[in-house]
């Protein structure tokens, strides 16, 4: 099942496991750490290699912010398509905190936001189903001319036209 | 009239692309409902009463003739053969067919006109003073600035899934507020600094619906160039901000109505810190270009017409009423902008069939330069009529009932689709319309009582924006039963408040009577001239009640 959509290539996974315990922490080589459990894993064991941050929509954005260094790998989890919170984390990561690692969308978004996630900051989609991540290479790109300054494309048009 | 370049023409065209492709994955099942809704409602695609419900976007009102005609012939080949012209200044058709609305999204394109946004949790259309560009005291033009605005909230990729709607109104008169920006989420009045300056005072948090406030000012003078950076700051707080827990709760009046206006503005703030300086800060060059499109209407150097225009208003009094009401003075001499009604006595308020926008159109470019606007009263307007042709134009209009003298009296009726076409309706509001328009269809009548807003809504979502209209009616569900309360002392202009309520609500064969009583006690109480709204405000909601309930002996 290839969901995944990396570097714009379909994949089935690229390593990186949600763990839910010290132990998981311990064991994984590409451990995926939810925001809540940070706290519980603590600077000292977070150190010891490169983790990912999954970060739902109702956990405290100002504390990710504090958290968030050199990790490789932030992922939002849309709780549900319609609340378009995590469009503006990931612009303001990557805009106000110069984040240049890894921004992916997880959990219910739908294809046809992928322009949209593209163009506020997010590299990475795991999508839904397999189904979900071909519609989203195949619609990303209808609408090739934005009005906007983006995370794609540093000068609104008004500055290029 | 702004007039697109290959980029907006590229944007417009992929877009009816996109949403043929949507459409067909949804008719083929590959899109689920819940899905497809907040596309195609981003596409001004409702699902109504009877059939779905397309909203085409006129950005800040304006058209031109061959749009107008467009839409015209889309009305004719996809739907009934009429439209609705609605409340923020665009365009409704009430029976297209889903599988032809990519069609007629593409038809729309080839004249620069679109559906984007006119619906849906994102940003507006951007409404603005029908009299933009043509009335003597605006500070300036602020079209140039609605088309800004709708540049950069056109398809923005950060605020296509907000908490709610999100409506942006400009208003540049100095003394009047044609645009009720008070009620917009964000409202923007054009003003000049002590350095003659130009910038805006920036309300936030107005709006209708279920609770109805007045906007407040988080920012006295912005500076025009900061405007965008400074929009999409307020836009980043409401995205992260505000509640999506509960739909009745998620417009941002309510975020800065609980957060309270100097948090909020304290957090824009610290927003606009972070992005005032980047690239989307304007430059003199960009808005140089916009401003560029709003100065092609060519005027002759002409004379006021004083006189020939008092000798046809002896002559005829039909016409002395029309000019009294419906024609507006110029900045411009020898020009007036003129009010084509729609609100003919028998017809649905802001109604108008095929026939008539072909004429409209016929008349703007025989009369006016070839444009149009649409008014927040549901009205037509021709901004640009000399006024030597003025009579001639008159005739025609008459002779086509369009020409309703009542701009602004009580017979202008501001009225939403209601239980007629809505699903979410209570009650019918065009049948209580029409009553109290045949009621009251005594024009000497109605020119003694002046200016006065009567505003009808068929459910508390406010399309028909009752909370403001001097006199509101709402209507509401009783055990099945169709009822409408009144409230009083609405004002959509500079001095914005929300009508009270009058007390318990009546039957729709009630209401022509209620509306009356309502008048009588104006009318004997007002001081000379003095209009209907400052004798409410002035004596209060007693006396009415008094009137209006008292019991029958
Ligand atoms: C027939 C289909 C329509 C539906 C389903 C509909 C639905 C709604 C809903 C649910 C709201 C409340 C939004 C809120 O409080 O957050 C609303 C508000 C509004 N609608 Fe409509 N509407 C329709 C037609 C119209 C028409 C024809 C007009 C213009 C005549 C209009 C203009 C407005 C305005 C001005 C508001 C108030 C904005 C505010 O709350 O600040 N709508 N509409
Ligand atoms: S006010 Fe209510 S009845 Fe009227 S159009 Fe809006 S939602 Fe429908």
């Amino acid at each position: 099942m290839q969901k995944l959509i990396k570097n714009l290539q379909l994949i089935d996974n690229d390593g990186w496991l949600e763990v839910a315990s010290a132990e998981e922490f311990e064991q994984s080589a590409q451990p995926l750490v939810p925001f809540k459990l940070l706290d519980e894993l603590g600077s000292d064991l977070l150190a010891t290699k490169d983790y990912g941050i999954l970060f739902e929509v109702s956990d405290d954005y100002e504390a990710l912010i504090a958290a968030i260094s050199t990790q490789p790998l932030v992922v939002f989890e849309f709780e549900k398509f319609a609340d378009g919170r995590p469009f503006t984390f990931a612009r303001e990561l990557r805009e106000y905190h110069q984040y240049k690692g890894d921004i992916r969308a997880s959990g219910d978004f739908m294809p046809d936001q992928a322009a949209f996630l593209y163009r506020c900051g997010f590299s990475s989609l795991q999508c839904r189903t397999e189904q979900d991540a071909q519609t989203a290479l195949a619609v990303k790109d209808i609408v090739s001319v934005n009005y906007q300054a983006d995370m794609e494309q540093a000068e609104p048009l008004f500055r290029r036209r | 009239m702004y007039v697109y370049d290959s980029y907006d023409q590229q944007i417009v065209d992929q877009r009816v692309v996109q949403f043929k492709e949507q459409t067909e994955r949804y008719l083929a099942g590959q899109l689920a409902a819940e899905e497809f809704l907040p596309l195609r409602l981003q596409n001004g695609l409702y699902v109504q009463r009877h059939a779905p419900m397309l909203r085409i976007a006129v950005p800040y009102g304006l058209m031109t003739a061959t749009q107008l005609r467009k839409t015209a012939d889309v009305s004719r080949r996809f739907d009934k053969g009429y439209v609705h012209f609605t409340t923020r200044q665009n365009i409704q058709m009430n029976w297209p067919a889903l599988e032809d609305v990519p069609e007629i999204l593409a038809e729309l394109a080839s004249v620069q006109m679109h559906a984007i946004q006119t619906s849906g949790n994102c940003i507006r259309n951007t409404t603005t003073d029908q009299f933009a560009g043509v009335v003597p005291d605006e500070v300036e033009d602020p079209r140039p600035w609605c088309e800004i605005i709708r540049q950069w909230s056109t398809l923005h990729p950060e605020f296509a899934f907000l908490p709610r709607k999100f409506k942006i109104a400009v208003n540049a008169s100095q003394s009047e507020d044609r645009a009720a920006i008070r009620f917009h989420d964000i409202g923007l009045q054009m003003v000049k600094n002590d350095q003659d300056e130009v910038g805006f005072k920036v309300y936030v948090g107005g709006g209708l619906g279920r609770t109805p406030l007045a906007g407040q000012e988080i920012n006295s003078f912005l500076a025009k160039q900061d405007l965008i950076t400074y929009l999409e700051s307020i836009l980043r707080v409401y995205n992260v901000h505000g509640r999506r827990d509960n739909k009745y709760k998620a417009r941002i009046k309510i975020l800065v109505k609980a957060m309270g206006v100097d948090k909020f503005s304290a957090l824009v703030d610290k927003e606009w810190q972070q992005i005032r300086q980047g690239s989307n800060q304007l430059t003199d060059a960009e808005i140089a270009r916009v401003k560029t499109f709003f100065t092609g209407i060519h005027y002759e150097t002409l004379a006021d017409q004083t006189e020939a225009l008092a000798t046809q208003r002896f002559e005829s009094a039909a016409f002395d009423k029309w000019m009294a009401r419906n024609v507006d003075a110029h900045k411009q001499p020898g020009y007036a902008a003129v009010t084509l009604s729609l609100k003919r006595v028998g017809y649905p308020p802001g109604d108008a069939t095929a026939e008539q926008l072909e004429l409209m159109a016929d008349l703007a470019e025989q009369y006016s330069q070839g444009e149009l606007r649409v008014s927040h009263q549901q009205n037509i307007i021709f901004s640009d009529v000399k006024q030597s042709e003025l009579f001639a134009l008159w005739q025609t209009l008459d002779a086509n009932g369009l020409a309703e003298p009542t701009v602004g009296t009580l017979n202008d009726v501001i009225c939403c689709p209601g239980g007629d076409y809505c699903a979410l309706a209570n009650a019918k509001s065009i049948p209580v319309a029409e009553s109290i328009q045949e009621h009251f269809s005594d024009l000497d009548y109605l020119f003694d009582l002046g200016d006065l807003d009567l505003n009808i809504s068929g459910c508390m979502n406010a399309c028909g924006h009752h909370h403001i209209g001097h006199i509101g009616v709402l209507g509401v569900d009783k055990k099945g039963e169709e009822f409408y309360q009144v409230s009083l002392g609405g004002d959509s202009g500079v001095g914005a408040q929300v009508g009270k309520i009058l007390g318990p609500s009546f039957s729709a064969e009630e209401m022509p009577t209620v509306i009356q009583k309502i008048i009588d006690v104006y009318i004997a109480a007002r001081e000379p001239e003095e209009p209907f709204i400052s004798v409410v405000n002035r004596l209060g909601l007693a006396p009415f009640k008094e009137r209006v309930y008292a019991k029958a002996n």
